[in-house]
């Protein structure tokens, strides 16, 4: 079966394409850069938290200690405890309980069960990673223009494929010899075709992920609008009334727990569950319960399939998440979205497929602009404003990133100021820095390109040489610890130095176009501060 | 399973679809006269092998393991493979040319 | 008529589609995944299935609703076909839900 594109729809494809691809592609670069640095955000984490370069304890957990050591800490009172275990790229236990007004949480060493001080630092997990769905946009704006982005990509994804032509020539069609914009065209489709995949796998996957958010009502018509009932029974959270009698002095937790990873075992023979987080409920009451969950397991892509909420007293199982074929599917997409299990190999390749992602989007960014120079002619407004834009979210986000890292290293323990702590003093280097790139990409034009990529090169040199000043743990010294990700995140950022010095010698603006270019930046100069 | 089992398997998938990657390049008229360095040569027809060599890449992933981390695993190999192929094709095309007369013997005659 | 020729002309424009597709798409996928979810629960799949196979499929019906109303060559049809079918699933989907009654709980 021949299937026949008329002109009229590929045009109108095109159109689609481009439009939406402008309006779009500034926030999807951003979304893809911090999901792709995302996706190593415990590595990151060690990095710029020194205190977390410590090996996975071998030892056997225990729960009962960690809830008896919280409970002699502070927790005593406590309705609500919550324990994350130790893993591989966690080394340390991260547990919490509910206090009068908030949580109380943080790191312990899982040996001694003492607390650890860490840096105050946001870092991988709480900056980089929330940055690539929510922006830190106040009121949840960020979440809805990540939706849309999200969605306007699937579009553009499916326009793009009709508009193609020739789609084997152009997985292996890379030209950089010819002209800028023929090899800017090149890379956009080489980079969008061999990834194709992974790039409709990580919009569609991160708009099912948020569901209740992007369709609120829809997703509780079912349940005749309880919202409650809603997470009840899609998450297998158990509603448990208090009982008024004090508990018991002791549970057996640790005996809980290991009932229901047998449970767990039974129902999908072969397999090895494990809990890696465990949420006490109604800690000091008689009816006190325990919602086991093996959110990220370690030998499956599927999430969050085993949660089980069980009775602290007499072992009685309360809830059990169902298991229908919707819900698998649903478990297995938004595990590939999430990435936490344990393999080396497909974290790495999606870490290149991310980044690759983010080649797609600036270089169809970049062709956009370039197919709208005319040679000799005066740009228009249009372009120079799109190129701006462009450049603070690619060249830009990426130099403002390396700047947090600077930063991390450079801000002293303990500092404090204007109402903010240290952690918040990095994130606002970060914002300084990146809003930077953009008043420097009005200023500059088509220079802005290279000359943030020659600032970016000696960006991330200095990033790895502070890691060696301030810890010691240069690559060598880190390799002879065994401390894999030090210095493979020092060796993957001495790269980037390259990269961006390779980019910066193709952005070069060609010596024939110097002069108009300097005519263009005077003329916008002097409309911008006109003379008295 | 043991890391060297593991990490061969990989490397399998790697190599079969890479190889794939390289026949479904030779079926396309501007890459063969790229690497046979000739301009009026045609192309062999090897588009069916190459996909089939793609498809084949599938074995070791799933044998490494299984199809639930197959069905990410072997896209992005092949994603990694296409990259590979791609960049020899730039910038060292004639890498390709010992593998290129395997497939179609009679191009040596058009040196 | 020069009403009706302006209509014509309103509804073949691209800033028009552009809104059917955007809104009048949001509006569809949100009436079909409450409609999908509520049929399925009466066709016997628990509602939490129901709910997932929503969440599923939405997305790949918003994408293609905003490739349709972008290329249609019959803009009037489209647009009768998504709004309709909008109005009419978000209207009829809680009405359904509520005469599910004990069935279909998990």
């Amino acid at each position: 079966m021949k299937i026949t594109i008329s002109d009229d729809f590929r045009a109108s494809m095109n159109w689609l394409h481009t439009w939406a691809g402008v309006a779009v592609s500034c926030f999807l670069f951003m979304v893809f850069w911090m999901g792709s640095l995302a996706i190593y955000d415990r590595e990151i984490d060690q990095w710029m938290k020194p205190e977390l370069r410590v090996e996975a304890s071998a030892e056997t957990f225990s729960y009962d200690r960690v809830v008896a050591d919280l409970k002699a800490n502070g927790a005593a009172d406590s309705p609500r405890i919550f324990i994350s275990t130790p893993s591989e790229r966690d080394p340390l236990v991260f547990a919490g309980y509910q206090t009068e007004d908030g949580f109380e949480r943080g790191y312990y060493d899982p040996v001694s069960m003492q607390p650890v001080e860490l840096t105050e630092s946001f870092a991988g997990t709480s900056f980089f990673y929330p940055f690539h769905y929510s922006l830190h946009l106040p009121a949840g704006v960020g979440y809805w223009i990540v939706g849309f982005s999200a969605m306007a990509m699937l579009v553009l994804i499916v326009s793009g494929i009709f508009i193609h032509r020739k789609i084997v020539q152009d997985f292996f069609t890379f030209r950089p010899k010819k002209a800028a914009r023929r090899s800017t065209l090149d890379l956009h489709n080489m980079s969008s075709l061999m990834a194709l995949p992974l790039h409709i796998l990580f919009p569609l996957t991160g708009l099912m992920i948020f569901f209740s958010i992007y369709l609120p009502w829809s997703s509780s018509v079912v349940f005749d609008g309880d919202e409650d009932r809603k997470f009840e029974e899609a998450f297998a959270i158990a509603a448990v009334e208090p009982s008024g009698d004090p508990a018991p002095t002791a549970f057996a937790i640790d005996q809980r727990i290991a009932d229901v990873e047998a449970r767990w075992a039974a129902r999908a023979p072969g397999s090895q569950p494990k809990a890696d987080s465990v949420n006490i409920q109604l800690a000091n009451d008689a009816n006190a319960y325990l919602t086991v969950r093996e959110v990220f397991p370690s030998r499956a892509v599927s999430m969050n399939k085993n949660v089980t909420s069980v009775s602290l007293a007499d072992g009685a199982i309360l809830s059990d998440v169902g298991d229908g074929p919707a819900k698998s599917s649903y478990a297995w997409l938004a595990g590939a979205h999430f990435i936490q299990f344990d393999s080396w190999a497909l974290r790495a390749l999606y870490f290149a497929g991310g980044l690759l992602g983010a080649l797609m989007i600036a270089s169809g960014l970049m062709f956009w602009i370039q197919s709208r120079i005319r040679k000799g002619a005066i740009e228009p407004r249009s372009v120079r404003i799109v190129r701006g834009l462009s450049i603070g979210s690619i060249s830009g986000i990426i130099l403002a990133s390396g700047a947090y890292l600077i930063a991390n290293r450079l801000i002293p323990a303990g500092s404090e100021g204007f109402g903010m702590g240290r952690a918040n003093f990095e994130v606002t280097f970060f914002y300084i820095v990146w809003i930077g790139t953009f008043v420097h990409a009005g200023f500059r034009g088509k220079f802005a390109w290279r000359e943030q990529c020659l600032v970016i090169a000696p960006t991330a040199v200095l990033a790895v040489a502070l890691n060696w000043v301030t810890t010691g743990d240069h690559p060598i010294a880190a390799a002879g610890q065994g401390l894999t990700q030090i210095w493979s995140m020092d060796l993957v950022l001495l790269a980037s130095t390259g990269v961006a010095l390779y980019a910066a010698s193709r952005l070069k603006v060609p010596a024939q176009d110097v002069a108009l270019a300097k005519k263009e930046l005077d003329d916008l100069s002097a409309q911008a501060f006109p003379a008295e | 399973m043991s890391p060297f089992l593991t990490f061969g398997l990989l490397l399998l998938a790697y190599a079969l679809s890479t190889l794939g990657c390289a026949l479904l390049a030779f079926s396309q008229t501007r890459h063969w006269r790229a690497i046979v360095e000739d301009r009026k040569a045609a192309a062999p027809r090897t588009t069916k092998a190459g996909w089939a060599l793609v498809l084949a890449a599938l074995v070791p992933c799933v044998a490494r393991d299984g199809g639930s981390f197959a069905a990410l695993l072997w896209p992005l190999v092949f994603a990694a493979s296409a990259m590979s192929v791609a960049m020899v094709l730039t910038y060292k095309p004639r890498w390709l040319r010992s593998l290129a007369f395997l497939v179609a013997p009679k191009s040596r005659t058009h040196q | 008529m020069p009403l009706a020729q302006w209509l014509n002309q309103a509804v073949e424009s691209r800033p028009y589609r552009v809104t059917l597709a955007i809104f009048g798409g949001y509006a569809f996928t949100a009436g079909f995944f409450a409609f999908l979810s509520v049929v399925l629960a009466h066709a016997g799949a628990t509602r939490v299935e129901g709910m997932w196979w929503g969440v599923l499929t939405s997305f790949l019906v918003y994408t293609a609703l905003v490739i349709w109303a972008a290329a249609t060559r019959r803009p009037w049809l489209t647009s009768a076909i998504i709004l309709g079918g909008a109005g009419a699933m978000i209207f009829s989907s809680p009405i359904l839900a509520t005469h599910l009654g004990a069935t279909g709980i998990s």
